[in-house]
């Protein structure tokens, strides 16, 4: 990516995520979202943030890998189970990596 | 200075101090941030300019994801667009609380939204009332950004000397799900959660992760039907 691409997208990335942030909150003062839009809205984070670690877990090769072989589904499910129960992002990143470094260390 | 507890200098100082333990959060993921922006091939002023600018860090990762992969321009703004719709939920919800703010102001309050300020102040509208709120949440904002944008720095000074051994990439998902356990709060949006992972899994395949759009369109799908069907039955969830 040349420099002068990189600033466009630098830009449009800045003007989309403030546009994002502003618009309901200047406008809304006179009206309201439709009630569909709004429920929609309540499950934009767990969908997407969703599309964004199911890949990466069950798929990190670019194909379906369920099974004891892939590392990485198997620490991120302890990493789950640890974010869950004790809501530390610290914790959770170290048990997480740690929990990776070990199961390629024993060659699962 | 003279203050009084109710005065807006107050409630920002309050601010500041209720971010503290945020901070602690905030900063592996700006340190993960900055390493990922030198992976994907940026300086670390570049990357550090991209915390303070766009200041999203699921969207910074993802755009990085993908500048890395030579994604197209309007595909980085179009994931960014994506993975930022949730900013429109918080900002409606926050049109009330920081109502007493004057117009320059809600510039400064747009620009600093992030989760974490927005569930703080959400809770705090009902204790410090309106004319405080805004001051209490642009006090949490100043600290967070400044975080960020920090911690983005020291991750790029770091990440062009951390070995490949360490697959330091995994906690870019690790980042994610860290977000997307609080997401998950009742059935629908657990089953909002699964079919998204799971469409947006078979559709790897696709160029540039645009399985990531499909899956979120399905997801959204998914939970609102599972949310009216549960209306409709009467069952409890």
């Amino acid at each position: 990516m040349g420099d002068l691409e990189l600033w466009i997208t630098l830009l449009g990335m800045t003007l989309i995520a403030f546009a994002l942030r502003y618009g309901p909150l200047v406008m809304l003062e006179r009206f309201s979202l439709p009630p569909s839009l709004q429920q929609a809205l309540r499950y934009v984070p767990a969908a997407t943030l969703a599309g964004l670690v199911f890949p990466a877990l069950l798929a990190p090769g670019g194909q379906w890998a369920i099974g004891l072989d892939n590392e990485r589904l198997l620490a991120g499910i302890i990493a789950a189970l640890v974010a869950w129960r004790f809501r530390n992002i610290l914790l959770t990143l170290w048990v997480g990596m740690g929990a990776l470094w070990l199961l390629k260390w024993m060659g699962v | 200075m003279a203050v009084t507890p109710s005065s807006p200098q107050a409630a920002f100082g309050r601010g500041m101090l209720a971010s503290l333990p945020i901070l602690v959060g905030i900063v592996p993921f700006g340190l993960v941030t900055g390493i990922a922006g030198i992976k994907a091939g940026l300086s670390a002023v570049e990357v550090t300019l991209m915390s303070g600018l766009v200041y999203a860090g699921a969207a910074q990762l993802v755009a990085l994801q993908l500048m890395g992969a030579g994604a197209s321009v309007f595909l980085v703004w179009l994931a960014t667009l994506v993975v930022n719709l949730r900013y429109l939920m918080y900002s409606s919800a926050l049109a009330r609380p920081l109502e007493a703010l004057s117009g320059r102001m809600k510039w400064l309050a747009a620009f600093l939204m992030v989760d974490q300020n927005f569930a703080l102040a959400l809770n705090q509208y009902g204790v410090l009332g309106p004319r405080l709120t805004p001051w209490f949440y642009l006090g949490i904002g100043a600290v967070l950004w400044l975080g960020w944008v920090v911690a983005t720095y020291l991750g790029a000074l770091l990440g062009a000397r951390l070995p490949e051994a360490w697959a330091l990439d995994f906690a870019v998902p690790l980042c994610f799900l860290l977000l997307l356990v609080p997401a998950v709060q009742n059935r629908p949006s657990l089953v909002a959660a699964l079919v998204g992972g799971l469409v947006s899994t078979a559709l790897i395949g696709l160029p540039y992760r645009s399985g990531l759009f499909v899956g979120a369109v399905a997801g959204i799908w998914a939970g609102v039907w599972w949310e009216n069907r549960q209306k409709g039955g009467g069952q409890d969830g």
